[in-house]
């Protein structure tokens, strides 16, 4: 039986992605204008590179396919416990984001690197804080001082 | 008028900030300038030109820093840089690499320029002539150079860049004002923002890639510097070798640079593509080829003279930074165009002399900021890629002061991680994203000039030269994937 890998799941994928594209997404997203010459509709661009990334994808597969026995074992991750972290730190990115307008960017910003810190190896809490104190007024005296942005409102700072 | 300390120090301070904010990654030299034209307002208009150039020309260069030492470029414009410059960085030669940038940055952008003072009209008059087809088959053709030279895999940066494309759909039609693919955000009625879709595509993806090396609770270091004195400078054999690929390459740029929308980001991959045919040694390109290196910033830094040529003589931005420059010529009442050479002829020079010397302050800034730049190499990572993410987020939201926009970096840095995690190449995305306006307006406007006939692209002889060169080109690669695929099935390359 052949095991697919990582180039044939990605093909496939992709290949699904660009029929939902051309099929759902355009018709839906994107409003027709009726007999319009094919220049002036909104939709022609969207059909083509939805047609280009279809027949790529399909490219890929065939491909990844015919050299399924060496490539499955160059791709196939050894673990999944890598991709476990990215994950969990795109997770606690999206919650810094999140928090930046309910707390502040200031000090959403404080917390997330002190958490990352932390989790790349740094121990010391006066080395974080230090740390935290100098980016942080660099930060502020570029953005907020130099480049007058208002930062969004949040509870604190 | 040029002549006076003021003008002078206007441009080694502008020099100086770009070179330094085009350094943070997420920083790049559009947002360098952006910080400096309120400082602007009330300065004369040359000493206000003087240092607006000056931050331009050194935030182009400065995106080369992060790009070699952290793999996170800067500037778009330092995409192509990254290819090899990280890689001497991991074998540690980061300050060769370095040292190679500022030569090559400081060649291409004096070439560039001169051409820019000696040739400027004739040369826009040309580009002017490019109407839709021939620019539509010109933008063609740099997305397949584009994709063909990042990355391992030709398909892969071909699925990237119509993935780029797709982006670049989000947003109003600029034809018929149709929303597409808003999914009922007005945000994304103007398209994805492209400050934090490149810092999200570069920097928080490699943030991201980062966080999976790491064991948890204990220190990571960055890559060693090599103590051998030959690997800390560029050798006169080193020099010489990159030399006709540097003067290449800014003539590659400078042409590219004087065709509006052709930004620095498609003349380093250009000049990068052009490089690894010239030079004897091309299966070592992305392996950490000095000559990648030089070809990249010679590329990208030979735009910033040659960007000046349609934005002077005939008032149009040749790129986002150039756009920038024009509202800061506007600010001081200087109105880019045809008659500017007519009615400010002396500030027209006196801009032309600060170009040239921004470059001699590019040099002598880049050489001493090397010494404190490397230093990021010995600095943990642990405490690098968190203030790298922070800048990235606030970088983000200070362009539009959008939370909105954060939301995009993180998105694209997510797209951008599981892309890099698969193999897929991130520089085509960006690329494609950013020419899929020019490509789609041509296309379609070349379109309505037919009546709808494709014969248009053909019968244009300049869009017909530039279409058989794609042609040639893919069936160039389609001709040596089938020799090197029967190469590999020979029963002699058993074992090879």
């Amino acid at each position: 039986m052949t095991v697919l890998n990582r180039d044939n799941i990605a093909g496939l994928i992709l290949l699904v992605f660009s029929l939902i594209l051309a099929f759902y997404l355009t018709p839906d997203q994107v409003e027709s204008h009726g007999n319009v010459p094919a220049a002036l509709s909104a939709r022609l661009f969207c059909y083509i590179t939805a047609g280009l990334l279809g027949v790529l994808s399909l490219i890929l597969v065939i491909v990844s396919l015919k050299k399924n026995g060496q490539a499955a074992a160059e791709t196939r991750p050894a673990s999944w416990e890598p991709l476990l972290r990215g994950l969990v730190c795109t997770a606690i990115a999206s919650a810094y984001v999140a928090l930046a307008s309910l707390l502040g960017f200031f000090v959403s910003t404080a917390l997330v690197m002190a958490i990352f810190l932390i989790y790349f190896g740094v121990k010391k809490w006066s080395g974080i804080m230090l740390f935290l104190i100098i980016v942080l007024g660099f930060i502020y005296l570029l953005f907020v001082e130099g480049l007058k942005v208002v930062m969004p409102d949040g509870l604190f700072f | 008028m040029f002549f006076q300390f003021h003008v002078i120090a206007g441009v080694f301070g502008g020099v100086f900030m770009g070179v330094i904010l085009g350094s943070i990654p997420g920083l790049t030299a559009t947002m360098a300038i952006a910080l400096i034209i309120p400082m602007t307002f009330h300065m004369d208009p040359v000493v206000s030109v003087s240092l607006l150039v000056g931050a331009y020309k050194g935030g182009t260069y400065g995106g080369s820093i992060p790009a070699i030492l952290l793999n996170t470029p800067g500037t778009p414009a330092a995409a192509a840089t990254v290819l090899d410059g990280n890689e001497m960085a991991k074998q540690g030669k980061s300050v060769k690499a370095l040292k190679m940038a500022i030569y090559a940055s400081v060649m291409a952008d004096s070439l560039s320029d001169m051409v820019l003072i000696l040739v400027a009209p004739p040369l826009a008059m040309i580009a002017l002539k490019m109407g839709p087809p021939e620019m539509a088959s010109l933008i063609f053709l740099s997305l397949l150079i584009i994709t063909a030279v990042a990355g391992d895999s030709m398909i892969k940066g071909l699925i990237v860049g119509a993935i780029g494309l797709i982006v670049g759909l989000i947003g109003l039609d600029s034809i018929t004002a149709v929303r597409r693919f808003g999914f009922g955000f007005p945000e994304l009625d103007e398209g994805v923002s492209l400050i934090p879709m490149l810092i999200g595509l570069f920097a928080v993806s490699e943030f991201l890639i980062n966080t999976e090396s790491v064991v948890v609770g204990k220190a990571v270091q960055f890559f060693a510097r090599s103590k051998e004195r030959d690997d800390n400078r560029v050798t006169g054999k080193e020099f010489k070798a990159c030399l006709p690929i540097i003067l290449t390459s800014s003539g590659i740029g400078t042409i590219l640079g004087a065709i509006p929308g052709i930004g620095p980001s498609i003349a380093a991959f250009a000049g990068y593509a052009q490089a690894k045919k010239m030079s004897k040694h091309p299966e070592k390109f992305g392996k950490g080829a000095i000559e990648g290196v030089a070809a990249a910033e010679a590329g990208n830094n030979a735009v910033c003279g040659a960007n000046l040529i349609p934005l002077l003589t005939l008032g149009i931005p040749g790129d986002v930074g150039a756009a920038v420059l024009l509202g800061a010529f506007m600010i001081q009442g200087l109105h880019p165009g045809p008659m500017l050479f007519k009615e400010n002829i002396v500030t027209i020079y006196a801009i032309f002399m600060a170009l040239l010397l921004a470059n001699v302050f590019n040099f002598l800034i880049g050489i001493v900021y090397i010494r404190f730049a490397s230093k990021v190499v010995l600095i943990p990572k642990g405490y690098i890629f968190p203030a790298v993410l922070a800048f990235c987020f606030f970088g983000s939201y200070g362009f539009n002061q959008n939370l909105f926009d954060v939301w995009v970096a993180l998105i694209f840095g997510f797209l951008g991680y599981l892309l890099r995690r698969n193999g897929f190449p991130v520089a085509p995305l960006l690329i494609a994203f950013m020419l899929e306006p020019i490509l789609e307006g041509s296309f379609r406007q070349s379109l309505l000039m037919s009546g709808g006939s494709l014969v248009i692209f053909v019968t244009h002889p300049i869009s017909g030269i530039l279409l058989g060169c794609a042609v040639a080109g893919i069936v160039w690669t389609v001709i040596g994937s089938f020799r090197n695929s029967r190469a590999n099935k020979s029963p002699g390359s058993a074992g090879h």
